[in-house]
């Protein structure tokens, strides 16, 4: 045991010796590899951070993986075939515990700003939705469960919207009036960035506030819009049970329609970035390819010039197997070195401000942190690389006949 | 049990578009514990084969040949490595020290292969070698840096440092003057002698063969015993 130790040390103490005594080549030498790596590893991850931005944009918009959507209408719309909506979904979420749920109707309506009326686009949603659909806040807060209590109802809006209001500061609870007979008034609480630009305002309000601002002719057009964030196992059961409880529960009366609006219901658990993706690795392998041939070639032309040095250890005792370990080990010690420098100059690169804002830009507002799939390979290829530079060295070193090499 | 016993070793290497050349013929050789022989010969006369022959860097194409009491020609080469590095420590004409490392860590070298309490002493054991051959101040220094009478000593601490049973010398003096090579040749008698191992010491130099006990004069690769007065 204590032999196979010292003799797994002394590999080790060999190799990291010739690392040290020729380490200017052995640091050009390694250059390539680690340029390769950083290449590879930086191509890998951020084809995953453009996806995890893809993703973001798409939860955005259809809500996260999964999110199913139902939708009822009643062919009376009365207050209370609204009301039974209400009761029977929330029967619903009740029964099936769903914590992530929220009201998701699409209304108009005409706002009163300095500038005169401006129809405006009001989606009447509960807190919950905030985290469902990634809301990006730009200013103030979002709802609170309290914001209910409130006397006059509170929105959030887009900038279009606090533009047009004349970008007054919020600590100073700007108010404004929506068209109606009466006319309410709603407080601004934040503003938000929408996922698209639609050219004209929005504004989020609770459901509590809309049924106090919002015309009954709008609410009952509407109709009911609900929005649930499952686990994506429960979904297609869900649905199929949702559907049929709130058919048994509200009649013929009123229409109801489950569907699935998360990426992945249209994507088919296809990736959008397959060929992009593809496209870089294959750049990334090249240069890895390119570096490892010149990684051989210097290694082989340096075995070559060190063939006396094998000779003189081989005359003291080191066996073929002791000195063709030594040098594929001199050569993986070297690549893992690059390999880590490689993958550590891919996080740097990623993790620089200026690239962070061109993922931000592209709707990434939650970065992941370095993908460890990507420094796992980034690693990897550093060792194969080692490996195969090192396998044709060592069996170069150890094919040569001693009394030759101590000659040379 | 002789340390080295060669009977009728041969040597003859195959050319490919040509006769096969015959280097050495019907060699033998016995040499025991303790013992100092030197043997002579001009250039192309085949020693430092022989040499190379004794120390199992090449075997012999005839013959039998057994260091310490095991046949050479019968085991692996791993075998071969393990016997040659317990047993045996060369000192080459042109001192061979490995560029880039320090005098201690040139002796230090072999001991990285001896495994067990010699591999975890090996510092120690290397800068104590340093220090009987009147180098302990130097075990920093690179061999670029050391004259050549200090890099054979080096050479020969590192020839010594496991303590072999036979050490090997090619022409240990033919890189150094007279005077050094002398000096040299002493202190390698000295240490010998008091680490009782034996010593085979190939020169082309009369008055270096003539410290040894025995002499052997090896001439178109056969090798008789010589006289010197």
């Amino acid at each position: 045991m204590n032999a196979m130790v010292t003799s797994v040390l002394g590999v080790l103490v060999e190799a990291w010796q010739e690392i040290r005594v020729h380490r200017a080549r052995v640091l050009l030498s390694l250059l390539g590899v680690a340029i390769a790596v950083c290449a590879l590893s930086a191509s890998v991850a951020a084809a995953s951070l453009a996806q995890q931005a893809i993703a973001e944009q798409n939860e955005v918009s259809g809500g996260r993986d999964a999110t199913l959507s139902i939708n009822a209408y009643p062919s009376d719309a009365s207050p209370a075939a609204l009301d039974a909506i209400d009761e029977a979904w929330a029967k619903s979420v009740e029964r099936h515990r769903m914590d992530f749920v929220s009201n998701v109707t699409n209304t108009g309506l005409s706002v009163r700003f300095p500038s005169g009326a401006v129809e405006t686009n009001v989606t009447i949603v509960n807190p919950s939705y905030l985290e469902m659909h990634r809301v990006r806040l730009t200013d103030g807060t979002w709802f609170a469960a309290d914001d209910d209590e409130r006397l006059v109802p509170a929105v959030v809006v887009d900038e279009h919207f606090y533009e047009a209001l004349g970008s007054p500061p919020l600590d100073s609870h700007p108010v404004t009036s929506i068209d109606g007979d009466p006319a309410h008034r709603v407080v601004v609480i934040g503003t938000f960035t929408p996922p698209y630009d639609m050219g004209m305002p929005a504004a989020y309000i609770l459901p509590d506030g809309a049924e106090r601002v919002l015309p009954h002719d709008a609410l009952a057009a509407s109709g009911r819009t609900f929005e649930a964030w499952v686990p994506p196992a429960d979904i297609d059961v869900l649905m199929g049970q949702l559907e049929a409880e709130m058919r048994a529960s509200l009649g013929s009366s009123v229409s109801v329609d489950v569907s699935r609006t998360d990426a992945a219901a249209y994507t088919n658990g296809e990736d959008p970035l397959l060929p992009l993706r593809m496209l870089t690795n294959a750049v990334a392998v090249v240069i890895l390819v390119l570096g490892a041939l010149s990684l051989l070639n210097i290694s082989v032309v340096t075995m070559r010039q060190r063939i006396r040095e094998v000779g003189i250890r081989r005359s003291f005792g080191a066996s073929s197997a002791r000195v063709f370990s030594a040098v594929l080990l001199e050569s993986v010690l070297g690549t893992l070195v690059a390999g880590f420098a490689g993958v550590t100059a891919a996080v740097l690169i990623l993790s620089m401000p200026s690239v962070r804002e061109l993922f931000a830009a592209g709707g990434l507002s939650d970065p992941p942190p370095f993908p460890m799939d990507a420094a796992f390979l980034g690693i990897g290829s550093a060792l194969a690389v080692g490996v195969l530079a090192g396998a044709l060295p060592a069996t170069i070193a150890v094919r040569v006949k001693v009394i030759d090499a101590i000659r040379s | 049990m002789s340390l080295v016993a060669a009977e009728g070793i041969g040597r003859v290497i195959e050319r490919v578009d040509d006769e096969p050349l015959t280097i050495l013929t019907d060699v033998s050789l016995r040499v025991e514990p303790g013992e100092r022989v030197s043997i002579v010969g001009r250039s192309g006369s085949g020693k430092s084969t022989l040499l190379n022959l004794l120390g199992m860097l090449d075997l012999p194409t005839s013959g039998r040949l057994e260091i310490a009491g095991e046949d050479v020609l019968s085991m692996s080469s791993r075998r071969r490595d393990r016997l040659r590095g317990a047993n045996i420590g060369f000192v080459f004409q042109q001192f061979n020290l490995l560029d880039g490392r320090t005098a201690s860590e040139n002796v230090q070298m072999p001991l990285v292969y001896a495994g067990g309490s010699s591999y975890w002493r090996r510092e120690a054991m290397a800068d104590d070698m340093l220090d009987r051959v009147g180098l302990s101040h130097r075990r920093r220094s690179l061999p670029q840096s050391l004259s050549g009478g200090e890099q054979q000593r080096v050479a020969i601490a590192r020839a010594l440092v496991r303590r072999p049973r036979l050490i090997l010398a090619d022409e240990p003096t033919g890189a150094l003057d007279v005077d050094t090579g002398i000096s040299i040749m002493d202190l390698l008698d000295e240490i010998v002698a008091e680490e009782q191992s034996a010593s085979i010491t190939i020169t082309h130099d009369p008055a270096i063969a003539a410290l040894s006990e025995r002499h052997y004069r090896l001439a178109s690769g056969s090798l008789d015993e010589a006289v010197f007065a």
